[in-house]
């Protein structure tokens, strides 16, 4: 028998990696909403950004949350880049374009990781690496929680973007319906750049906060896409609100399975439940059908 | 003008003057929507020019068209299906110019389509049929535009729709909007219009006053059936 303790623990701890989940997922879902491309390469991108925060923690002794002033502005442009180099390119062509082109992206980021840091698994030891703060019956890790409550921060800052100001009402209004958007005003292919663009900083801001507990190979990403490929479908493909409840569902049952199933079967659990929702609510658990 | 490989305008020259109603009509793949996409940039035109108020906007992007002071409201409406009907207008008023007078625009548009107001929380996607037309032209407006091009905005609606947006239109253009109109719906839009243009397999073949193409032989044998 699991004590109640443990369990809280572990609820405490999908909680944590949940928000983080969310925040990625969000990145990605919002990248399909709006442009309809489903980026396989999102996690690779938070893999870069966990090197990048790597390498300035190494090099220049930067704390991970202060390397966010120099890896949020980087990965909004090099999200910039890709997209007018590469995506802007196929965003018209078919779904099957859009898996190619960017399995590629992936592809290239993945073996230039390998090319200059090699396969290893690489980590930082922050000073707060290890500390956590007892609270009752539970330990919490604070470089978790505080990756955990970034994150969370960073998803209400994006909802709020969305529903308030001008460009995020632009956002969903392409996202909705492109051609009404156009014939508003609204210039389509700029909102479709700054869209992809946020999409990466996301991957990048959930990537720099997860070093000072997570190590970093260039093989990490394929573990990240697949959860925000799951997340994002439970959520209903395109919903922010969908993929913070999805993420944080993904957190939980991950840490629930590896508490009383194994650990090793989470990822087998996670896609037990996408092959369940696809099969009885394609439109994800917190989508609406499309009629 | 061209989908794909297929030409489908050939020789379309029409002019909407200003302060005027200009019908465009034609039976089903004459061409009508291609001619207004064309206009208003959402199709790129392989050869022809596209001026307004002495400025050519040909191949210009519909969202500097729009800057021009040209609305267009299009086929299938278009409308931001998962936002409310407010947010909807607001949007329409997404340019800087038209930003400016958002709440004058927008007492003017709800003053057009009173049931907008009242159905202002509700998600656009919810509304019905002729609410959804009211709506697509209000979100035109919003844009203070000095051309409205509407797209078949009878198409679908019951008869009393039909007439409410037939009176909008009419109260538009009174309050000094030129107005360039298609539809299918023959009889009613040349009754409207101070001039008409007849579109057949991508050739305008007939011009005229709205009474004219009204009464002439042609137009009445191929489309009222008379």
């Amino acid at each position: 028998m699991v004590g109640l303790d443990v369990v809280l623990q572990a609820l405490l701890s999908g909680l944590f990696m949940g928000s983080v989940y969310a925040l990625i997922a969000i990145g990605f879902t919002l990248v399909f909403g709006v442009t309809d491309i489903v980026n396989f390469a999102h996690g690779h991108l938070v893999m870069a950004a966990m090197f990048v925060t790597y390498v300035l923690f190494k090099s220049a002794k930067l704390d991970p949350y202060l390397s966010l002033v120099i890896v949020l502005p980087l990965f909004f442009g090099l999200g910039a880049l890709l997209y007018v180099l590469v995506i802007q390119r196929i965003v018209d062509a078919p779904h099957s374009a859009h898996m190619m082109v960017t399995l590629g992206v992936l592809l290239l980021l993945e073996n230039l990781a390998n090319l200059l840091f090699g396969g290893d698994l690489r980590g930082v030891t922050t000073t707060y690496t290890t500390s956590s703060l007892v609270v009752g019956p539970v330990a919490v890790p604070l470089a978790r929680a505080g990756a955990a409550v970034v994150s969370l921060l960073a998803v209400g800052a994006l909802a709020v973007f969305l529903r308030r100001t001008a460009l995020g009402k632009a956002i969903r209004a392409a996202a909705n319906n492109r051609e009404g958007a156009a014939l508003v005003g609204v210039d389509v292919p700029r909102v479709y750049l700054i869209s992809f663009s946020l999409g990466t900083m996301a991957a990048a801001l959930a990537g720099a906060v997860i070093v000072p507990f997570s190590l970093v190979s260039p093989f990490v990403g394929h573990e990240f896409i697949l959860k925000a490929f799951v997340i994002a479908v439970l959520g209903g493909l395109g919903s922010v609100g969908g993929a913070l409840a999805g993420g944080l569902l993904i957190g939980f049952v991950e840490a629930l399975s590896s508490l009383y199933i194994s650990a090793s079967l989470g990822n087998a659990i996670v896609f037990a439940i996408l092959i369940a929702v696809l099969l009885y609510r394609p439109w994800g658990i917190f989508g609406q059908a499309k009629v | 003008m061209a989908y794909g490989d297929v030409r489908v305008l050939h020789d379309v020259a029409l002019r909407v003057g200003q302060g005027e109603i200009v019908s465009l009509v034609g039976a089903n793949g004459a061409g009508k929507t291609t001619t207004l996409r064309a206009i208003s940039g959402l199709l790129p035109a392989l050869e022809g020019r596209v001026t307004f108020d002495g400025e050519a906007i040909t191949g210009r992007a519909p969202s500097r068209i729009v800057a021009r002071g040209l609305a267009h409201v299009p086929e299938g409406r278009q409308l931001f299906t998962n936002m409310t009907v407010h947010e909807n207008l607001e949007m329409g008023a997404y340019l800087p110019r038209a930003k400016t007078a958002v709440g004058e625009t927008l007492a003017w548009v709800t003053g057009l389509f009173p049931r907008l107001a009242e159905r202002r929380t509700q998600l656009a996607g919810t509304l019905s049929g002729g609410e959804q037309q009211m709506l697509a032209i209000g979100r035109a407006l919003m844009s203070r535009p000095r051309l409205l091009i509407l797209d078949e905005p009878s198409l679908g609606l019951a008869p009393i729709m039909v007439k409410t947006i037939f009176d909008a239109i009419r109260r538009i253009n009174g309050d000094g909007t030129t107005v360039l109109l298609v539809e299918q719906n023959l009889a009613q839009s040349l009754r409207l219009s101070h001039r008409g243009y007849v579109l057949e397999t991508g050739r305008i073949v007939l011009e005229g006053s709205g009474a004219e193409l009204l009464a002439n032989p042609h137009t009445r044998k191929a489309f009222l059936g008379v």
